[in-house]
């Protein structure tokens, strides 16, 4: 999607607020030369700060920190699960002794 | 799709004001929404239903209509759409240069052990090399009105001695941020280069002024010219461009030139061009002029001001 593109295709999105999301790296959009690529996670991600501007009543220095702790969480939940693939490509016993473990780490 | 009483669904009753209809749906679209609950494949479904509740109570005409039973409680379709946590969860390539700084994939690890060791973030084993990205670096850069309408190509040398070539996209504004990747800060241990954020500043123009994409402009023309008609030159951001004048042309008439404003961002498609005609006359008095006026004007009163007289 273009800038105008995304512009029509999101009600409440306007020109001024993008251009600031994009300066303030909230949204990174692939830039070449003149263009400017808003890919469909860009997209994604540009509904969801205006869901939390409009919905969630979060102002910008809330959406500051709140998408630095969701870039966090994803990144977390991303080395979870290749370690949870990892771990359920082992043999049983393998897979056992892990379980083992973890429970006792966490007091299970 | 079973419609709840939208009152249920936001947990408020029939009685609840507009504000506490407010507050409940900001209370729980924080609690339900989907990319704040990247592990939880309901939470969609729950704030689906939480935005259509809304959509009925939210607007008082619509609530009023739900609750005289004019509309049921399934609101206004919300089309489907994809949420960030579709790209970023699990790792998806989609939204690693969101989650995963620049360059830190699994293969990248010397050692695979330090990415499933470090589960909770890069937060450096002691003694560890820190890596960490560069800043971004912010310029402001001022160029000429005609260069923010036509485009143009800047060089520009920062503070340190290196060179940026810019391209000054069609149709820049004021204030416009251009991003430069990977010509900020350089990064840390290895961290990506950070980004030059370059502010535009277009000065103004002597003749022109912008609204949009439309560029407007004060034409003088002479009396003559506004009484007879005339083809004139105008110029434009463009070039220079013949404009007719109508006979009988009076001051603060405005004339378009289709498609001689700013050019459109991808190219196609102009702003126009709008001349707001001046009637000057002569600089130094005529004295043909003035004779003719005098007998003239006592011949042909005509009355410019009655409006004016009106609005007192």
């Amino acid at each position: 999607m273009t800038e105008d593109e995304i512009l029509a295709a999101i009600l409440d999105l306007h020109q001024r607020d993008l251009e600031s999301w994009c300066a303030r790296g909230w949204v990174r959009p692939a830039l070449d030369g003149e263009t400017t690529e808003y890919r469909a996670v860009d997209v994604a991600r540009v509904h969801l700060i205006c869901e939390m501007r409009r919905d969630l009543a979060v102002n910008d220095e809330g959406i500051a920190v709140a998408l630095d702790l969701i870039d966090q969480l994803y990144n977390t939940r991303a080395r979870l699960h290749a370690l949870g693939e990892a771990i359920l490509g082992q043999p049983e016993d393998v897979r056992n002794e892990i379980e083992l473990l973890v429970r006792r780490t966490m007091g299970g | 799709m079973a419609n709840r009483d939208p009152y249920e669904v936001l947990g408020v009753g029939k009685g609840a004001s507009e504000e506490d209809i407010r507050n409940a749906y900001r209370a729980l679209a924080k609690t339900h929404h989907p990319d704040l609950n990247p592990g939880d494949a309901k939470a969609e479904a729950r704030f689906k239903d939480v935005q259509g509740a809304y959509d009925v109570l939210g607007e008082p005409e619509k609530r009023a209509k739900f609750d005289r039973g004019e509309i049921d409680a399934s609101g206004q379709e919300r089309p489907n759409r994809q949420y960030y946590r579709d790209f970023a969860d699990g790792g998806g390539p989609g939204a690693r240069h969101y989650t995963f700084r620049e360059g830190e994939r699994p293969q990248d690890f010397e050692d695979l052990g330090d990415f499933f060791a470090n589960v909770f973030g890069d937060r450096a084993k002691p003694g560890a090399p820190f890596q960490a990205p560069g800043g971004d670096v912010r310029y402001e850069l001022t160029i000429e009105f005609l260069e923010g309408v036509n485009g143009a190509k800047k060089r520009i040398t920062m503070p340190d001695g290196k060179v940026l070539d810019i391209s000054i996209p069609l149709g820049a504004v004021d204030g416009q941020v251009l991003r430069l990747r990977g010509k900020g800060l350089p990064g840390f241990e290895g961290g990506p280069t950070g980004d030059a954020l370059i502010a535009l500043r277009v000065k103004p123009h002597k003749l022109f002024r912008r609204d949009g994409n439309d560029v407007h402009i004060d034409l003088a023309i002479t009396l003559g010219e506004a009484i007879l008609g005339a083809k004139i030159d105008v110029p434009t951001p463009g070039g220079t461009v013949a404009l007719s004048i109508p006979q009988h042309s009076n001051t603060g008439k405005v004339l378009r030139l289709r498609g001689k404003g700013v050019p459109n961002r991808r190219g196609e498609g102009h702003g126009d061009l709008y001349a707001t005609l001046r009637v000057l006359l002569p600089e130094k008095p005529d004295d043909d002029l003035t004779t003719f006026i005098e007998k003239w004007a006592r011949e042909h009163p005509y009355d410019v001001r009655q409006a004016m007289e009106q609005a007192r």
